[in-house]
Order: C-alpha cells, then sequence, then structure tokens
C-alpha cells in the first residue's frame, strides 16, 4: 500500500517536472493576449515578463508600459486591440504596450488599495463614482497636456472623461445603448416598418399579435434584463426629471413619471410581452429572439454581434412626440485611464492620446461597430446606421438614480430591485409603485 | 456478493442509474453544443443541426494557446496538491495522535480559514506576495492554496484519531522514529481518506478563478479557467467557444479523477467490503 | 533544542502548518477584520470608527433585513442539504462501495458535475428548465403533460431551491467520495459476521456502518453548514449582485460583495461611503456567525465522543 502512495507522488511530481519544462518551452514561444493576428504584440510581451516585470529605462530608449484592458470584455475587444496596439508600436518604435486582459473591476480594486496600479488601466469614466474618487485621492495622472486636441469630442465624450475640469481619461468617441432590434423578415412577413410614434410602435405590436406572433421577446427575470425595456422608454417620457435628478435636484410634478410607468404596465398587460416573461431572463429571451419565436427585442447595441446573422433592423425607442431617443452611455472600449505613479508619464500620454486619435477609433470600428459620436467615421453597418438614427440622447435612467441618492436613499437599488420588478409583475399597481419611488427621491 | 440485497436496493439503484445516465446525458449534450457553429446554435437552438465540428476547439488550441493554460493549470495543481496533502497530514497527525496543551484550541484555529470570504484576505494577501516579489509568478497562487489546509486538517484529525493505536506502539517498540512511523504506517493506512482529500481538493484548485485572477497577470501565467471566463463573460455572444472550452477544461481532469478514483474502489483490501 | 522537540514531537508536525496557515489564512482575516473598525470607501482615507459599523449594521434597518434575508436563505440551503443530499449521499457512497454493477460509472458520473464552470453550469439548466424555452417543458407538452409545464427557473419564491438544487447536482460527489473514504476504513471484519449472521442490506448500513462512520457524518454536517454560509457563485449569477427579486436569492456572502465592492454594471454604478468599512464588518459578522455555530457543533460532538 505505502508502495502505492509513493509511486503516486512520485507520479504527480513526474508530471510537474515534465510540465515545467513544456510550460517554459511554449511560455518561450511568446506571449499575445486574446486572439493575435500580429506578431509583434507577442514580443512585447515576452520582452517584459523575463525583465520581472520591471520597467527598464536602461539606455532611456526603449519602455514598456503596462496596460490592463477589460477583461470581461475580452472576446470582444481582443483583435481591435492587437491591430491597435501593433499600430501604436509602429509609430512609436521605442515603446512597447504589456497589453494584459487583468482589468476588471476586483483586480482594480486589490490594486488601489495595495498601491500597485499599472501604468494604463481602463476605467468607466463618470459612468460610476470610481474615477471621481481616484482622481480625488491623487491615483490618477491628469492626461491635459498628452491629450491636446479635445475638438473633436461632444461635451458628453469631455463630461465622461474630466473631473473638476482636468481630463483624466483617454476620450469615448462611440457610444451605445439599448435600441429595439425587430426580426426584418417576420415584419416583411406582415408588411412592417419600424415605427416613429409610440402610438405606431404599439400599433405594430399589435399586429404581430393578432397575427399569432410574439411581438417582444422580453427577460423579465434579472434586473439588467429586465431594466432595458423601462430605461429606453425612460427618455422619451421623462428627460427634464432626469436631468434635474442626475444635478441632485427634486422635481416638483411626478405626471410624466407616473405616464412612463402606466405606458409600460399597459404594454405588458396588452400581452405584447408574451405571459413568461416574468420568469424568462436575458439568454432565453435572446434565444427566442434567434430562434425566431420572438419580433421584437430591446437590447444594446454592444450585443449587435449575437444577431449578426440574422436579418435585422433596428430603430430607438420612440416618444410620443414622434422622436427617436437613445440613451446615454458613452462607450467605454477606448477610455483609459493612467496611474500617477507611473515611472514613464510621457509613454503613457502618448498611448493615451493615440486611442483618443481617428486612427484608433477607426480600428475599433471596423472590428467592434457602435455608434460614433465624433465626424470622420465611416458607417459601414446598415444596423449601426439605423441605429444611429435617434433624434434626442436621452439620460441614462440607472446613472442618473445612482447620482441622485444620498446618505438615506438609494433610488438605483429600490427602483432595480423593488419597484421595477414589483411594478413588472403587477404586484405594485402603478400608483403604489409611484409612491414608493417618489418618496424615496424625496429623501 | 449482491444477492440478498432486496427490493429497495433495487429501487436505490434505479434512481442512481436514472441520476449518473441524466448527468451523463446533460454533459453529452454539452459536448453535442460545443461541436455547432454559433449561428447554428443561435437560430436552430433545439433543432437538427446545420453541422457538427470541431472549429471552435481548433480555434482554442491553435489561437488561444489553450495547451499553454493547461500546463499552468496542472503546475499549480500538482504543486499545491503534494504542498497541501503534505502539510494538511501532518497536521493532522500532529492533532489527532499527542496530548498536549490547547489542544482543542488548535483544533479550532485550523478550521477558521474556511469561514472567510477570501475575496477580503485578497488585499493583504497581494501586499505580502508583492513584498516577495511573487506577483505574476505561479508559486504565489501555488504557496496561497497549498495553505488552504482547513478541511483536510479537519478531515483526516478525524481519521487519524480512529487508527488503532496498537499499530502505532508496536511500531514505537520496534524502535522506529516518530517520523518513521508517520511515513511508513500511519499514513498508508489513512490513505483512502487521504484519497478522498486529494480528489475534493483538486477540485477546488482546478476550478478557483480569484487567485489567478489577481495574482497572474501576464498572459503565459494564466490558468485555464480564466480562459473559460473570457468566453463565459459573455455566454451567449460566446456561445461556441463557451461550451467548447468548458468541455475542454473538463475532460482531462475527468480522467484524471477516473484514474485516481480506481485505486478507491480498488482500495485497502482490508476497507473491502461485501455486499 | 534537539532535546525540546525530543520531548515534544507534536511540534514538528504542527510547525509547518501553523507558519504556513498563519502568514496566509489568519493574518489576512486579522487584517480585514481590522478595517471593520474603519469607515473607508475603499480609495480615500480611513477614518477610526471603534464599532460604530457593527452598531450600525444590527440598528440600520434595510440592512437587518437584508441581513436576515439572506441568513434566511444560507440557512435554507444548509438545511435542505443535510436532510436531502447528505442522506443520498450516503446511500449512494454505499451502493458504490459495495461494488455492485456499474459502481465506477457512478462515480464518475455523480463527481463529474464539479468540474465545470458555474456559468456553464447555470447555462444548462436554463436551456433545460426555462419556462418558454426549456427541453424539460418542450418535453411535458409534447407529451400531453402540459399543464405540468412551470416556469422553473423564474418564480422568485423557488430562486433559492433553484440555487440549491444546481449547487447540489455539482457538489453531491464530494461528500459521496468523503463516505466512501470512511466506509473504506470500516473493518471488513465486523461486515463479514453481521453479513455471516444473515443480516440483510440495509440493517448492515443503519445498524453498522453508520455508526462507524459518524465521526464523517458529523464532518460533513459542520462543512455544509459552512459552504451554505458562504455560497456565492450561482447565486450571483442568478440573481446579480443584488441577489434576485426581494432578495430571493441573497447569501450572506453576496451581500458583503455588493457592500465592499459596490453594485457595479455596465451602467455605471456607486460606491458607497462606507463600502469597504461595512463590508468587512458584514464579513466579520458572518465569520462569528459561522464560527460560533461550528465551535457548538464541535463541542456537542466531543461531549458524545466521551459518552461512547
Amino acid at each position: 500500500m505505502k508502495m502505492k502512495n509513493l509511486k503516486m507522488m512520485a507520479l504527480t511530481m513526474t508530471m510537474a517536472v515534465v510540465l515545467t519544462a513544456c510550460g517554459s518551452k511554449s511560455g518561450n514561444h511568446g506571449a499575445a493576449s486574446g486572439t493575435d493576428t500580429d506578431s509583434s504584440a507577442q514580443e512585447s510581451s515576452q520582452d517584459s515578463n523575463q525583465k520581472d516585470s520591471q520597467d527598464s529605462n536602461t539606455d532611456g530608449k526603449e519602455v514598456t508600459i503596462t496596460v490592463w484592458g477589460e477583461g470581461e470584455q475580452q472576446a470582444l475587444y481582443g483583435d481591435a486591440f492587437a491591430e491597435i496596439n501593433a499600430a501604436f508600436e509602429k509609430a512609436n518604435p521605442d515603446i512597447k504596450i504589456d497589453y494584459q486582459w487583468s482589468g476588471s473591476f476586483d483586480s482594480l480594486t486589490v490594486a488601489v488599495q495595495t498601491d500597485s496600479l499599472p501604468d494604463v488601466f481602463y476605467t468607466q469614466g463618470n459612468k460610476n463614482t470610481s474615477l471621481s474618487e481616484m482622481a480625488a485621492n491623487g491615483y490618477l495622472l491628469p492626461l491635459d497636456e498628452y491629450i491636446t486636441d479635445t475638438s473633436r469630442f461632444p461635451e458628453d465624450a469631455l463630461a465622461y472623461a474630466t473631473v473638476d475640469d482636468v481630463l483624466y481619461s483617454s476620450l469615448p468617441a462611440f457610444f451605445d445603448y439599448a435600441v429595439v432590434f425587430y426580426n426584418a423578415d417576420i415584419f416583411a412577413k406582415y408588411e412592417l416598418e419600424a415605427p416613429k410614434t409610440w402610438d405606431e410602435f404599439l400599433a405594430v405590436c399589435k399586429t404581430l399579435q393578432d397575427n399569432g406572433e410574439l411581438p417582444m421577446a422580453y427577460g423579465g427575470n434579472g434586473w439588467l434584463d429586465r431594466y432595458w425595456l423601462f430605461g429606453a422608454m425612460a427618455p422619451a417620457y421623462m428627460e427634464s426629471e432626469m436631468v434635474t435628478w442626475n444635478e441632485g435636484g427634486e422635481i416638483s410634478d411626478y405626471a410624466k413619471v407616473k405616464e412612463c410607468f402606466a405606458d409600460y404596465r399597459a404594454f405588458l398587460d396588452a400581452g405584447y410581452a408574451g405571459t413568461d416573461y416574468a420568469a424568462t431572463d436575458m439568454a432565453s429571451a435572446q434565444l427566442s429572439f434567434t430562434n425566431g419565436q420572438g419580433a421584437m427585442i430591446v437590447d444594446g447595441t454592444w450585443n449587435k454581434g449575437l444577431y449578426e446573422s440574422m436579418n435585422i433592423g433596428c430603430f430607438p425607442i420612440p416618444g410620443k412626440d414622434g422622436k427617436g431617443y437613445s440613451q446615454s452611455g458613452p462607450s467605454q472600449s477606448l477610455t483609459y485611464s493612467a496611474s500617477a505613479k507611473t515611472a514613464h508619464p510621457e509613454a503613457v500620454g502618448k498611448y493615451l492620446a493615440f486611442l483618443s486619435s481617428e486612427e484608433a477609433e477607426q480600428i475599433m470600428f471596423d472590428h467592434v461597430p457602435s455608434i460614433p459620436i465624433v465626424d470622420g467615421i465611416a458607417i459601414t453597418d446598415p444596423v449601426i446606421a439605423a441605429a444611429a438614427e435617434y433624434d434626442v440622447i436621452g439620460q441614462n435612467l440607472f446613472g442618473v438614480l445612482s447620482f441622485a441618492g444620498n446618505e438615506n436613499s438609494q433610488p438605483a437599488d429600490l427602483f432595480t430591485n423593488d419597484v421595477l420588478p414589483k411594478l413588472m409583475t403587477g404586484e405594485y399597481t402603478v400608483d403604489q409603485a409611484l409612491e414608493l419611488f417618489q418618496k424615496e427621491l424625496e429623501k | 456478493m449482491r444477492k440478498k440485497q432486496g427490493i429497495t436496493a433495487g429501487v436505490v439503484k434505479l434512481f442512481m442509474w436514472v441520476y449518473s445516465i441524466a448527468t451523463f446525458a446533460m454533459l453529452l449534450y454539452l459536448v453535442y453544443n460545443s461541436l455547432r457553429p454559433r449561428t447554428d446554435f443561435l437560430s436552430n437552438t433545439f433543432g437538427k443541426p446545420a453541422s457538427l465540428g470541431l472549429q471552435s476547439y481548433g480555434r482554442l488550441i491553435t489561437q488561444d494557446h489553450f495547451f499553454r493554460y493547461f500546463c499552468n493549470s496542472v503546475i499549480i495543481l500538482a504543486a499545491s496538491l503534494v504542498l497541501l496533502i503534505l502539510i494538511s497530514s501532518i497536521t493532522a497527525y500532529g492533532i489527532a495522535r499527542f496530548q498536549f496543551p490547547l489542544k482543542r484550541l488548535v483544533r479550532v484555529f485550523f478550521l477558521i480559514g474556511m469561514m472567510f470570504p477570501v475575496q477580503l484576505s485578497v488585499v493583504p494577501l497581494f501586499l505580502v506576495m508583492n513584498n516577495i516579489k511573487l506577483v505574476d509568478n505561479p508559486l504565489s497562487v501555488i504557496l496561497i492554496s497549498s495553505a488552504g489546509i482547513s478541511l483536510p486538517v479537519f478531515m483526516l484529525t478525524n481519521f487519524f484519531e480512529k487508527l488503532p493505536k496498537e499499530i502505532y506502539e508496536s511500531a514505537i517498540m520496534d524502535g522506529a522514529g516518530q517520523w518513521t512511523t508517520f511515513f511508513r504506517i500511519m499514513f498508508p493506512i489513512a490513505s483512502p481518506v487521504v484519497m478522498s482529500v486529494c480528489i475534493t481538493t483538486s477540485v477546488g484548485i482546478w476550478n478557483q478563478f480569484f487567485l489567478p485572477l489577481i495574482f497572474l497577470k501576464s498572459d503565459n501565467n494564466k490558468t485555464v479557467p480564466l480562459l473559460v471566463t473570457k468566453y463565459t463573460n459573455n455566454l451567449l455572444r460566446n456561445v461556441d467557444m463557451s461550451m467548447a472550452v468548458s468541455v475542454l477544461s473538463t475532460i482531462p481532469i475527468l480522467i484524471l479523477f477516473i484514474i485516481f478514483s480506481n485505486r478507491i474502489i480498488e482500495g485497502v483490501t482490508e476497507g473491502a467490503v461485501k455486499g | 533544542m534537539k532535546k525540546f522537540l525530543a520531548k515534544r514531537p507534536y511540534l514538528m508536525f504542527l510547525l509547518p502548518g501553523i507558519i504556513v496557515y498563519s502568514v496566509f489564512v489568519v493574518y489576512p482575516i486579522l487584517s480585514a477584520g481590522y478595517i471593520s473598525f474603519f469607515r473607508w470607501n475603499g480609495y480615500g482615507p480611513k477614518e477610526f470608527v471603534g464599532l460604530q459599523n457593527y452598531r450600525e449594521l444590527f440598528t440600520n434597518v434595510n440592512m437587518m433585513s437584508q441581513l436576515g434575508n439572506a441568513l434566511k436563505n444560507c440557512l435554507t440551503i444548509f438545511l435542505l442539504s443535510v436532510i436531502i443530499m447528505m442522506p443520498i449521499q450516503i446511500i449512494m457512497a454505499y451502493i458504490i462501495h459495495a461494488k455492485s454493477r456499474g459502481s465506477g460509472f457512478f462515480q464518475v458520473a455523480v463527481f463529474s458535475p464539479q468540474f465545470i464552470s458555474t456559468p456553464v453550469i447555470v447555462f444548462i439548466f436554463t436551456l433545460l428548465f426555462d419556462g418558454s424555452f426549456g427541453i424539460v417543458n418542450k418535453i411535458l407538452r409534447e407529451t400531453g403533460l402540459g399543464n405540468l409545464a412551470r416556469p422553473w427557473m423564474g418564480i422568485p419564491e423557488y430562486g433559492i431551491y433553484v440555487v440549491w438544487f444546481m449547487m447540489t447536482w455539482a457538489g453531491m460527489g464530494v461528500g459521496m467520495v468523503y463516505f466512501i473514504g470512511a466506509m473504506k476504513m470500516i473493518s471488513h471484519e465486523i461486515l463479514e459476521s453481521a453479513y455471516v449472521d444473515g443480516a440483510g442490506f440495509w440493517k448492515r448500513l443503519w445498524y453498522i456502518v453508520l455508526p462507524q462512520i459518524k465521526g464523517t457524518i458529523f464532518n460533513i454536517v459542520l462543512t455544509s453548514y459552512i459552504i451554505s454560509m458562504t455560497v456565492f457563485d450561482f447565486n450571483y449569477i442568478l440573481g446579480g449582485s443584488g441577489g434576485g427579486i426581494s432578495g430571493s436569492v441573497d447569501t450572506l456572502a453576496l451581500m458583503f460583495y455588493r457592500t465592499a465592492f459596490g453594485e457595479n454594471s455596465p451602467l455605471g454604478g456607486k460606491v458607497s461611503v462606507n463600502a469597504m468599512g461595512m463590508g468587512t464588518t458584514i464579513a466579520c459578522v458572518l465569520f462569528l456567525m459561522v464560527f460560533v455555530v461550528a465551535i457548538i457543533q464541535i463541542i456537542l460532538m466531543f461531549r458524545t465522543k466521551k459518552e461512547d
């Protein structure tokens, strides 16, 4: 018996030794993050690995900067960044990019708390409070002297990256929002067109329903899934109210909020989202849509890739006034910040300026099309073109509610976890939901 | 011998067959879906597949360098396991076979590790690793993993206590030192439990995602779970790769388990039981 | 020095474990516990507040209700595991141990879900059990049992049961393997003689095997308790960091994560003013809850052992 044990231990140790050898062999073949199309990216990471992750500045010439990309989106942005990094290195032969997909909310938090932020890391800008917190506590490198040309960018983009009038991140060139995708084949079958007003939209739903189709695949089971429909409707009804909330103010008249709640409820009551929506989650709704069992779905333009193989169109949620409303949400695909403690501010500055340049933006668009907010990007994708046909960029309800909260009230939490789900299932009537919502906001 | 088991046993066995087959069917369903191209799965989820092929696996192996991640996972697993079994066995043995003051305190001391969420421990750990320059080195993950001895020590202590004193005493009388007694006699006898501990901790270490996320930065050093999450973060959009990578990360360790579990079934002859 | 050690042989065995464990496990816990006495949002300066975080946790109505709800969910999982999953594990272990036909297959099949990553498990269950889409409901409808079809995964009140079901399916093998190992340690003479005496298959399980593996049973109960209190993966995927509709799948570990790291999403999010401070407080409270009950269980075990 003991022989068996010893044998097993020996076996595992041999395996470990053999595989260490194989590990180092494959290590020497160079590393590339994500899927790569270019070998220069490989060499750069290999270099930095061998240098014990110490940025070398020996002869002052070649410099390596460490970049943390958004790990969660590695599969999506992998190709785009491989190309962007290659282009940057070509233009700046003395700077090497060690691009790692290790950025995530957890790893960034740990890095902040252990004072080990990498040179560059992705950020969500002012969509959440971490940018301002980090800036206020001196973790970020101010970027005004590096990113000088900001004229191409609209107000929103600058607001996203600026804290207290100082620029802290590269600028977003795109934005994504929740549109209504529709199955073009089904629409063609009933000779329907993308609706331009809310009433037209309801009429389209009715036609579909009368013909036995499910008008909208709606996932009511997850908080985020259930939010999209309402979040897309919000700007069409209560845009000015949201602006007030965003600035920390209070509104006096909740009539429009009530209307939004009521129309949402009416939409569900009419059965346009089917009967099982409360139990369906987003994945199921999406699968229903891709299987042709739902004519429309509210989803983000960032998810367009999911529907690529289908014949789809899209339109922004129309308001009663005939305008198409989108919700603001600058895309964080190109927004990165720099650590205040970086050893190579010049190199970092150049990289971030590159990310804010037209060249990088075009590369990103080619791989992951989304709606540009700057000029000069040719929109080649018809679906994105349709999504870009909005009239008004509305507020992002969730973001607004997050900022409207204070020590004693959490309207964003209350809304997503209580008011909206119960309004959706009918547990609250419109009036009850409104009352709760109002009370929380007035705290 | 299986004769006198009766009807209840038959029913139970039937249930087990059903359960096992159902589980296996689910796994096969996973494999089947991994062979389908993405568009086919999305538009025709429950219908007949348009084509079946290994293209997802091909991409995993060539473009994603799956083998590299796999090697890393195996190294970390093997090293952590060896260290962990060693440390927890001798610790459990020490607690079980000897009398000393504060014995109960020591037992409880070792239990503390199981009760705390790992996300919190990570910041101080990171500082420690940073100070000894082990960040982005698999050794950091190995060391931390092998410190997860709470459950093994707990289980093993119980077993070491049960071992008959006579064997121990005769070994000592024969002049064997403490260590020899341990290694040659006591440890081998407890090997079924050690095997169980091995298997269950392997699962934990192989699947662990949080530690490699924080401590392993460059692509060279990452482990399989990180590759899995690359695709499962947006599961539906990458459904074909998600399925394939899940299958690839499951099968090798499953094979390992089959090899080791046979030893459990064959096991120590003294422990065999007749049905 | 050598004499010192020779007189205390146990030290040789215990020291390596104590050292490694203290550095990598105990020190981080103490460090985190230290933070619970501060008010801190993770970025800025820390402010010492003594026990105020704890007081706030227990007096703030919102927090208490979250805590209570999460605790209730954890305990539900624990009870279900002990009452349903554990007996099944024991019986399965017994059958496998008896080397019935197919034991090898059983072992592998029961254990294999452990290795599949959690999002994939949730996805598979969605494919199977989804209300409109799932295979189970499809089969029910096709075979005329359509009115039995339910939105299995979606009903909020059942959310925690779904989590438990997935945990059980994934985790069945672990306990079972321990029980098999434990059964192996039973001296086979006792069982032999029982068999010869005519004791049936189940009688042997009840009267002989069970008492012998009492220790393992207790261990598994304790570990189930600990696991139930610290479960995180499945309910995070199902319910997000908010814990589902009305916190139906909220658990203590999830509540800790939500408080310490804030609710974050592609839409943005917010880290509360006292995120880390309160977060570590919750973690410490969680730890104490587990710890105290574990101690009680161990004391009870020691007491019954003495009575043996």
